[in-house]
């Protein structure tokens, strides 16, 4: 039998990854919106992106699971199409973790495409691309540290996502277990062995992650774009 | 010029002790104040019984709620309380075996009654309606709780196969899963949904026997004359009022299992 | 391809587009005002990089179809025009063979210029394999450009491509320029405000002035109008367009023919029979009332005064008309009166130095 703390520890990875596909998916044009319209909604956007990062994780899991429910509309969309309710599923935990990783996943990306010169896209756009040829040669490669960065950050704040979680998840071993969540029932539960283990694997994954993420941001430091007036 | 700037290492460590003594301050200077730690699902009640208290006592009565396992492990790391009041036997057990509480202080105050809430159901509920449970059912966690590990006791020996078992930190979430809709039936504590009174038919109050009785027990942490007073009230007729009120059994009433 | 535009826009900020332009299907149209007369938002309304409010009217034709009107708009990539931008315009994720090969794989038209041809014209070979970083402003200039051409544009604009880029470097690319204006028979806009530059390239002259037509003419007729010259001060010069007439072996000198007056120049580039385009520096320029007998000037040309211009400092510009074309003479104001120049009297124009724009009109 595989240790349960192991399955909770291939779920995280399986959700974190998810997320940061569905938020590749969803989030980046969203961000390329944010980054280049001059629309006043806007300024109504950008901060309910940021929503999650000032807001108690159980605010946020609160109301999720109050859309997740039959009793509305949503959740009863969802309960017809899936054939299941959406509470205490692994997909209720993508759609909590895409939510709460959002800000993460939208603001370094956001710095990187806004720091895409018009010039080279007015450039592209007299040579015969379109938008979404400009989008993908030209936008996309010179963010690409933008594109890391963001991709990391979503990754690793889903991995040590705790207090959504606890609330949509319902704490189904072989789903919706989570490492944080075994964590936090190996201290309830007084193991405090096993919480030893899984809290110094999550310091150090998290401590590697964020070195990654500096580290890149540091050697962003020598420009690869030096050109100025000669 | 020469000496009078402290370096930024020692000045900082200034600033770290300064905040830990104010932190620190009002929890260990007061000697008339009585700090309780107490099991969440306990609060309200605590509060009643509190304020009765209050109305014969000029001390004043500080609670720090939290869960059980949470304020288990504040104390064995020192914190200053000096009454815990947990929702299990388990915990203060273990206090009593590590010699962290007054001796033969440890005694149950309240033992607590399962509840079935479920408020699709048809009909008047028992065990056997579990069997023709579909859907999600909520429970605390059994590893953590003991109204989750009473509710695991009840549906195995209910014959209920076709669910699907959630589980919560605690009865409160539990609570919170059913009334949002999204679990379909949950075991909370009487307490929680005497207050709340969903419609008759839709709870049922699970047989004693059913189950190995929730005994919350109480212990000393740091004996005084205050924590000794408090003690005697919890076990008295005024708080045996309060208790029955808020759905908890009574220790040593036959009808509420057996206490120590 | 001709275009025709009819723009008439306002701004929040308070800048006004009040522009009603033809470009010819042939030559280089220069686009000349001050900086924020609105010569760049022109252009990239021409180009469709921007479209204007709701509340404007923008009306673009090119020859074949519309491109903007208050019912539709064709997109910048679909227009088929090169755009060439002041600076920093080669995608720095790629080489320069690979920035070139974007333009190719995205031709607007499949008859487009020969690569070879391009490469030449521009001398991109030695660039090919370098990094956009390690460009001279100069030379990612010539690759833009190239990258235009091989994208088959069928019209270019030019917003101030040599603004960002030092004087003598200047020098070297405009004969490159040139010689995409000798041999591309597209039409070209180019918006400067180096009148240099514009006299230098351009064939019909636009003047800017704080978004409305102040001027508009031919190029070589506007060059010597006192109005477009007395800003310039020091610098004031015209163009004349001359005939080779014969080489002189023995002195190195090129004859040419300016209206029947022998001018000389110091070149050996052009066949005899070829029209060049010549500048000559207003101070370069002294008036006499009768034809100077020994003087070790070689150009004299007999001219009639069309004008006189005087200015607030001691000098005086003056413009003198041979059988229709002009160029300009500036002296002082002693000397005007001291020869008692009028407007209408036939005077003799020494020219101490004459340079060849090495540029033939056709």
């Amino acid at each position: 039998m595989i240790d349960p703390d192991l399955i909770s520890v291939g779920i995280t990875l399986k959700l974190a990854t998810i997320t940061t596909l569905v938020l590749f998916v969803l989030a980046t044009p969203l961000t390329w919106w944010i980054a280049r319209t001059t629309h006043i909604s806007r300024y109504l956007l950008e901060p309910i992106v940021a929503l999650p990062i000032v807001l108690p994780p159980t605010v946020l899991g609160f109301y999720l699971l109050l859309l997740f429910s039959p009793n509305n509309e949503f959740g009863q969309l969802w309960a017809t199409i899936f054939g299941r309710p959406l509470a205490f599923s692994f997909e209720a935990l993508v759609i909590g973790s895409v939510i709460y990783s959002l800000p993460f996943y939208v603001q370094p990306l956001q710095v990187a495409f806004e720091n895409v010169r018009q010039e080279l896209l007015d450039a592209a756009a007299t040579l015969g691309a379109g938008p979404i040829d400009r989008f993908i040669t030209i936008v996309c490669p010179l963010s690409r540290r933008g594109f890391i960065v963001a991709a990391t950050l979503a990754f690793a704040h889903t991995v040590g996502e705790f207090g959504i979680v606890l609330m949509i998840g319902g704490n189904i071993p072989d789903e919706t277990r989570v490492l944080s969540i075994a964590l936090f029932d190996h201290v309830e539960t007084l193991q405090y062995q096993r919480a030893h283990l899984l809290a110094a694997g999550l310091l150090t994954f998290s401590f590697i992650t964020l070195f990654l993420v500096y580290f890149s941001n540091r050697t962003r430091q020598s420009p690869p774009f030096r050109r100025g007036i000669e | 010029m020469k000496q009078t700037r402290q370096p930024p290492v020692r000045r900082s460590l200034g600033l770290v002790l300064l905040l830990t003594s104010l932190l620190t301050v009002p929890l260990t200077l007061k000697s008339d104040t009585l700090q309780i730690a107490v099991a969440a699902n306990f609060r309200p009640t605590l509060l009643r019984v509190i304020t009765a208290l209050e109305r014969q006592s000029p001390h004043r009565y500080k609670i720090i709620a939290g869960s059980t396992g949470t304020l288990y492990a504040q104390i064995v790391n020192g914190a200053p309380y000096d009454v815990f009041l947990a929702a299990d036997d388990a915990r203060p057990r273990l206090l009593e075996e590590a010699r962290l509480i007054e001796p033969g202080s440890r005694r149950t105050y309240a033992v607590g009654q399962l509840a079935l809430w479920w408020p699709g159901s048809k009909g008047a509920l028992s065990r056997d309606s579990l069997v023709n449970l579909r859907g999600t059912l909520a429970i605390a966690n059994p590893d953590i709780a003991p109204y989750g590990r009473a509710a695991m006791e009840v549906i195995s020996s209910s014959g209920a196969h076709d669910y699907r078992l959630i589980t919560g930190v605690n009865v409160a979430q539990v609570y919170h899963f059913i009334a949002s809709g999204n679990a379909n039936a949950g075991f909370v504590a009487l307490s929680l949904i005497r207050d709340a009174a969903p419609a008759n038919n839709t709870f049922w109050v699970v047989d004693q026997n059913l189950y190995s009785a929730i005994e919350q027990q109480s212990v000393i942490l740091k004996s005084s004359q205050l924590a000794t007073d408090f003690d005697r009230f919890l076990r008295n007729e005024t708080t045996w009022k309060l208790l029955a009120k808020d759905g908890y059994h009574v220790p040593g009433n036959p009808a509420g299992g057996v206490s120590e | 391809m001709a275009i025709s535009a009819d723009i008439k826009l306002e701004r929040l900020s308070g800048f006004s587009l009040d522009v009603s332009l033809t470009i010819p299907n042939n030559g280089i149209t220069g686009l000349y005002g001050p900086s924020g007369s609105g010569k760049s938002t022109l252009l990239r309304l021409l180009a469709g990089l921007e479209r204007g409010g709701p509340s404007d009217s923008v009306v673009i034709r090119s020859d074949e179809d519309t491109w903007q009107n208050e019912s539709q708009f064709t997109p910048a990539e679909q227009r088929g025009v090169g755009f060439v931008f002041q600076r920093q315009q080669l995608f720095p994720h790629l080489d320069v063979q690979e920035n070139l090969q974007f333009a190719i794989r995205r031709q607007h038209t499949q008859d487009s210029t020969d690569a070879g041809q391009v490469y030449e014209w521009l001398n991109i070979a030695p660039l090919l394999r370098k990094q956009v970083d390690q460009l001279s402003g100069g030379e990612a200039q010539r690759v833009a450009i190239a990258r235009v051409l091989l994208n088959g544009a069928r019209c270019i604009l030019f917003d101030e491509p040599l603004g960002s880029i030092d004087r003598s470097a200047r020098s070297k690319i405009l004969p490159y320029l040139e010689r995409l204006h000798r041999n591309l028979q597209i039409p070209m806009i180019y918006v400067s405000h180096s009148l240099d530059e514009i006299t230098y390239l351009a064939d019909t002259l636009y003047v800017l002035d704080a978004g409305r037509v102040t001027l508009n003419g031919s190029m070589l007729e506007l060059s010597a109008s006192l109005e477009l010259n007395a800003a310039e001060g020091e610098t004031a010069s015209a163009v004349i367009a001359c005939r080779v007439a014969r080489h002189d072996q023995q002195y190195g000198l090129c004859e040419l023919d300016f209206e029947g007056a022998p001018v000389f120049v110091n070149a050996q580039l052009y066949a005899p029979g070829e029209q060049v385009r010549v500048r000559i520096i207003a101070r370069d320029v002294s008036i006499a009332t009768t034809k100077p007998a020994s003087t070790s000037i070689l150009n004299i040309i007999e001219a009639r005064i069309a004008a006189i211009e005087l200015d607030t400092g001691p000098a005086a510009l003056v413009r003198l008309e041979r059988k229709g074309q002009c160029f300009l003479a500036r002296i002082t104001r002693k000397s005007l009166d001291t020869l008692n120049l009028v407007i209408g009297q036939t005077v003799f124009a020494q020219i101490k130095s004459i340079a060849l724009l090495t540029d033939i009109i056709p």
